[in-house]
């Protein structure tokens, strides 16, 4: 069921614009918690409300606040928009459509756990959405709701735009704060944990731009209401972002515990004329596939890795029978070997293997033992052997499609091609 | 102290001990390339993962912190085969040409692939192709095809060194390792990556394909070329010194080494050394030298100057066979500082304030530098920067105004303060007046074993020579202007100026060919060891064969205090300072032209050339931290404007 | 200079440690003369108190930063998931095979830019441009035809 919490009033109004994000009710919830509410207050709301972290893991964000040390030291919050999962396009939606709601999410998340310096971390590639985030947080400092004694009160916050510059690691936490220290995005060892040691090794809080967008909502409305939307488990909305092989593809606000079939055939208007649904890539290109008989499994953290996959930031690429399962995971491989940091053995050396080896497949000119061969490095890679979750992130779909759609690499690894992808038709 | 048990052994560590230290110390190996006891964790190469209890899959070892209670498992078939999988990853792009490699024989890729690796390669694809063989000036050469990036060099680079002399370039499976926006490796420090490198990636030049680890006879040693003595491991291959390793004394180096004390190894091979003696510059035998020498010692007044490289055991032969010896040649006139605390070198890790009079450790003890340079607080006093790398509190000033300057500094609020000080220039008092221990860095290796040998005399032996007060003037491996006498003897490795004008010239043995225990700038006194044959008699034993003087020199003239004037002499790694201006291993890194600093008010260009006093010719560089007035000149250069030279006048050739 | 000295201290100021101004920089550097030059990689190691090696390094890292000037016009093609099941491996292979290609205008590759319901997406100089069809692309890479037109949002409204 779609419900338009955080997407609401985006297509309708310009939300990028303060007095019109205003107009629409717009700050109140920062007005509230800074004036009338305590921080533990907040904090709260935002943990009775079980919001779990919509970037992938599905951590609850107030317990993820609940383990900033109190030891006086300053504390940060870091907003991870650096969106890259092939497959993902939500947040650039939230950034560029309703900037102002992330703002206000940054004041009440920050009031609420006494951080006074946040960076909203921006992937270089958003260009637009730096820019209009730039100009929501020039306005809202205009109307003293960001920089010094916030609506007159004795809280203060800075918050900066912070822009990567084309790597996709730097939505790992970690690398993503090495990325605003300015150095190289390489995952740093953990434990220590931002929360203990983040960003200037002080206790930081790394949440999605989704999960931030969420908070106002949650203070105007209190946590006992977020609990009740949708699963009881997973509470709340989650935009997913459809694409591929689908009639209407896009970002669809859904009640948790929304069937995956719903949103497939109705929303997205189900697969393109005259074909039928191969697999489903849920959480982009990093999840293990989902075949038709998995449609019926309901959209939220713990139904969806029930069902041996994972709900992730809902980016679902849609397959249609026309689709190879070997070229899928050569694109996909193509992108993590480019997107490998570098800084661990199994993903630097491993992924560019495997990539070799599903071009020569891919080609038609592989032998029958690299499919055994795929299946030995999908365990070399995998498996939380890599410092970071980008080398499970690599070989996930393709040890998905080695067990469901073995014969066509078996067919591949005996000679046979699949026909190219079609070139571009549209207008 | 926590206990957990490791493969059915039990071992009690200290708490925060990781896993592959706590494996160590129960006596099992989990095989490592990122990590290293002192760098930081990094969990990159993937190698030592390990089965813990409780724990739903592998653990880095290197990452993981030992807890109460902890059962590890590091043989199970699932390590096993992760081993074996990492090593055939980090195969797939490596050369297979062990029998070519430099480090084979000594290559932990090599071992742990005999060891725990996989038979046979399933990699059929191309291998990428990287550049061989690259040269890093001075003293590297860099394999990329053979780099695993263990990312072992970075690291020293950025949190030992601090000045990222080889970084990561690019990423993923294009990384590779390098100086970057520069060809060259401008540190002092270079050395030790060839020890990281656990591969045959970063090599040193002067010892590339001179010998086969197995081949090697290892003696434990030290070096001498500076106040601190690094402990080394010195390398032979029939009776040849091959290579220095560090051999880890936690109280003096830390496990580095410098690059002058590394690579400076040439003595034993140059052919500029002396080893004849000589008699009014004509080759004559021992027995007839030694006995010219025995007749000078009872000709007349006797005097000895040096003894700052000489061992502890020489230096007092030396005093008790002149008499009146003093070690202090050059700036240096204090070794020790009365009345404060000594402070040893481990005593910079603890210190929450450093302060450095007039003193730059980087060129003058330079692996003591790499205890200061992550310093939070040093506050640096003097006309000149004291900080190679690294940040610090300046106060600048006139070089007569660094008392008045110390003066200003208060640290009473610190806990643990320690004062720096090269001994030069009359300092005492406002030093003592800090009530901070004090760490002398010296600038001839042994001057500490000299002072306590009592190698100091009130007056100034010089003046008293050119009183025409002393008949027989003993040099013992120094090389300074000196007046006319009687009989001058002059104890040296390799030919100088003095040793032209020497109506005797004795040879002597080299930094490895001689025994003896030398004391650091700590106070700590090691052993030296003869690690190859000597060319000539050690210093020590030409002292054993002689008689003492009749007469040594007695009433001399006063020491005059040296002067203070515009000109500032400052020692460089490379600028020449005793033997290391004949070694063929530092000829890349010797400075061609002498450099003199100067402050940009004076408007002279960088790379100007220029003479000094109608004398010396240099080359300008130009500095924004010296102090205006202050022209800066290395030591071997103002040595040669004589010592007590005060005044500068640069003036463009 | 590259960098205006009054903006890098302002930029340097915003940050609690200044090192953090490295990524600002190193954008505000290319923004100003098209790329990363070495002079630049001086200035900013300068003004955030890091080595110039690193901010070299630092370079090598991120895809966005150029080390040399590039053409006027410049498309990069998404060839991700939804972009290359979408045509945009033969979509890149015919636009680089148009005269002009590496000297007028530039045909790169981007992974994934967000915008996986515009298939083929792409970046037309800082433009996010989509869907890509052959003909848009080559009149975008002719004159800069089409991007006058603010970026099409797609099926965001659900």
């Amino acid at each position: 069921m779609i419900m338009r919490l955080l997407t609401d009033g985006i297509g309708e109004a310009d939300l990028a614009d303060i007095g019109v994000y205003r107009a629409r009710g717009g700050y109140r919830a920062a007005e509230k918690a800074v004036k009338t509410m305590t921080p533990a207050e907040v904090s709260a709301e935002v943990v009775a409300a079980n919001l779990r972290g919509r970037g992938g893991a599905g951590f609850p964000a107030g317990r993820k606040w609940s383990f900033l040390p109190n030891d006086g030291r300053a504390r940060y919050l870091c907003v991870n928009g650096d969106e890259s999962e092939p497959g993902s396009y939500s947040n650039r939606m939230l950034i560029e459509k309703s900037p102002h709601l992330l703002v206000e999410g940054v004041i009440c998340s920050c009031y609420a756990f006494g951080c006074n310096f946040a960076v909203i971390y921006l992937r270089g590639e958003f260009y637009e959405g730096a820019r209009i985030l730039e100009k929501a947080l020039a306005e809202a400092a205009a109307a003293g709701l960001v920089g010094e004694h916030i609506l007159g009160s004795e809280y203060s916050l800075k918050v900066l735009v912070h822009r990567g510059a084309g790597a996709y690691i730097c939505g790992e936490e970690s690398a993503l704060l090495e990325s605003i220290e300015g150095k190289r995005g390489h995952p740093r060892v953990r434990p220590p944990f931002p929360a203990v040691a983040g960003l200037y090794g002080m206790p930081t809080v790394v949440n999605n731009v989704e999960t931030i967008c969420n908070v106002p909502g949650i203070v105007n409305n209190g946590g006992a209401w977020f609990a009740g939307i949708g699963s009881p488990k997973s509470p709340g909305t989650k935009v997913c972002s459809v694409s591929g092989h689908v009639r209407r593809p896009g970002n669809y606000e859904l009640v948790m515990g929304t069937p995956l079939r719903e949103l497939i055939e109705e929303h997205a208007g189900g697969i393109r004329d005259g074909h039928q649904l191969k697999m489903i890539l849920p959480a982009g290109a990093s999840s293990a596939a989902m075949t038709p008989d998995k449609l019926d499994t309901l959209l939220d953290f713990d139904a969806m890795a029930a069902a041996g996959s994972m709900l992730g930031s809902a980016g679902m690429i849609v397959c249609d029978e026309t689709t190879c399962a070997v070229q899928v995971a050569l694109i996909g491989e193509r992108f993590y070997a480019h997107e490998s940091c570098g800084k661990c053995t199994p993903c630097r050396e491993g992924t560019k293997w495997v990539e070799k080896v599903l071009v020569r497949l891919e080609a038609g000119e592989g032998r029958i033992q690299d499919v055994d061969l795929l299946k030995s490095l999908v365990g070399q890679i995998g498996g939380g052997k890599c410092l970071c979750p980008l080398g499970d992130f690599a070989v996930t779909y393709l040890g998905s499609a080695l067990r469901l759609f073995e014969d066509e690499f078996i067919a591949h690894a005996q000679g046979h091609t699949c026909s190219r992808i079609p070139e571009v038709v549209s207008a | 102290m926590i206990s957990c048990t490791i493969d059915g052994r039990t071992v009690s560590v200290e708490p925060g001990t990781l896993l592959v230290e706590a494996a160590r110390q129960a006596g099992i190996n989990v095989p490592v390339y990122c990590y290293h006891p002192k760098l930081a964790p990094a969990g990159a190469c993937r190698m030592c993962l390990v089965e813990i209890e409780k724990m739903p899959k592998l653990q880095t070892a290197c990452t993981t912190t030992v807890s109460e209670g902890m059962v590890v498992r590091t043989t199970t078939d699932q390590v096993k085969a992760a081993r074996k999988g990492v090593l055939e990853l980090l195969l797939i792009n490596h050369p297979l040409d062990c029998p070519i490699c430099d480090k084979g024989g000594e290559c932990d890729l090599q071992d742990f692939t005999l060891h725990y690796g996989p038979p046979a390669s399933r990699f059929l694809e191309e291998k990428i192709q990287r550049r061989k063989h690259t040269d890093i000036p001075p003293f590297l050469v860099l394999d990329e095809e053979r780099c695993i990036l263990c990312q072992r060099c970075v690291r020293f680079e950025d949190e030992v060194v601090g000045e990222r002399n080889l970084v990561l370039i690019d990423r993923g499976g294009a990384m590779v390792i390098g100086p970057q926006g520069r060809s060259d490796y401008p540190g002092y420090f270079a050395g030790n990556n060839t020890e990281l490198c656990p591969v045959g990636a970063l090599t040193s030049k002067s010892y590339r394909f001179k010998a086969r680890p197995w081949d090697l006879q290892h003696t434990d040693t030290i070096c001498t070329q500076c106040s601190l003595h690094c402990n080394v491991r010195a390398d032979t291959r029939h009776g040849d010194l091959m290579r220095l390793m560090s051999r880890d004394n936690p109280e003096v180096d830390g496990g580095w080494l410098c690059d002058r004390g590394r690579y400076a190894i040439g003595d034993a091979r140059s052919e500029a050394r002396l080893t004849q003696p000589l008699l009014h510059g004509e080759p004559v035998s021992w027995d007839v030298a030694l006995a010219e020498v025995q007749k000078a010692l009872e000709a007349g007044p006797v005097a000895g100057l040096g003894g700052g490289r000489l061992s502890n055991e020489a230096a007092r032969a030396f005093r008790e066979i002149c008499g009146t010896v003093d070690w202090r040649v050059g700036r240096q006139v204090h070794a020790t500082v009365p009345g404060v605390p000594e402070a040893k070198p481990s005593d910079l890790d603890e210190a929450d304030v450093v302060v450095l009079v007039d003193t730059c450790v980087a060129e003058e003890a330079p692996v003591l530098d790499l205890r200061i340079r992550h310093h939070k607080r040093v506050i640096d006093v003097g006309p000149v920067p004291g900080m190679r790398v690294g940040e610090a509190e300046r106060i600048l000033c006139r070089p007569d105004g660094v008392a008045d300057a110390l003066a200003t500094i208060d640290l009473k609020g610190a806990s643990h303060p320690v004062v720096i000080w090269n001994g030069r220039g009359e300092l005492v008092a406002a030093i003592q007046a800090l009530g901070a221990p004090v760490l002398m860095v010296h600038e001839v290796a042994n001057a500490r074993g000299a002072h306590d040998a009592g190698l100091e005399v009130d007056g100034d032996i010089l003046a008293a020579a050119a009183a025409g007060k002393i008949h027989t003037l003993w040099l013992a491996g120094v090389n300074v202007p000196v007046p006319e006498v009687a009989v001058l003897i002059v104890s040296e490795l390799y030919p100088t100026e003095v040793t032209k004008r020497a109506s005797i010239v004795l040879p002597v043995a080299g930094p490895f060919e001689r025994a003896g225990t030398f004391t650091n700038l700590g106070g700590l006194t090691q052993q030296a060891v003869a690690v190859i044959k000597p060319l000539a008699l050690s210093d020590l034993q030409i002292f054993q064969r002689l008689k003492p003087a009749a007469q040594p020199a007695k009433d001399l003239p006063a020491r005059q205090p040296l002067r203070v004037g515009n000109l500032v002499a400052r020692p460089t790694l490379y600028g020449g300072q005793g033997n290391t201006r004949f070694d063929p291993t530092l000829e890349p890194v010797r400075p061609t032209t002498p450099v003199v600093i100067v402050h940009p008010s004076r408007g002279l260009a960088p790379g100007t050339r220029v003479v000094i006093n109608d004398q010396l010719e240099a080359v300008v560089a130009v500095h924004a931290d010296v102090h205006p007035d202050v022209v800066v000149v290395p030591d071997r250069l103002a040595a040669g404007l004589g010592p007590q030279a005060a005044l500068a006048a640069v003036i463009p050739a | 200079m590259v960098l205006h000295p009054q903006e890098t201290a302002e930029i340097v100021a915003r940050y609690p440690l200044r090192r953090s101004a490295v990524l600002p920089l190193l954008w505000r550097a290319q923004e100003r003369i098209g790329y990363v030059s070495d002079a630049a990689i001086g200035e900013v190691a300068a003004a955030a108190g890091v080595p110039a090696s690193e901010v070299s390094s630092v370079v090598t890292f991120y895809t966005m930063f150029r080390r040399f000037a590039p053409p006027a016009r410049r498309l990069q093609v998404c060839r991700s998931l939804a972009c290359a099941m979408a045509g945009a491996d033969a979509l890149v292979a015919r636009l680089r095979s148009l005269p002009g290609c590496g000297s007028e205008f530039a045909v790169e590759t981007v992974e994934c830019l967000a915008a996986c319901d515009r298939a083929v997406a792409g970046l037309y100089n800082e433009g996010l441009v989509g869907p890509l069809s052959m003909a848009g692309a080559a009149s975008l890479l002719r004159d800069g035809g089409g991007v006058a037109a603010p970026v099409q949002t797609g099926g965001e409204r659900g």
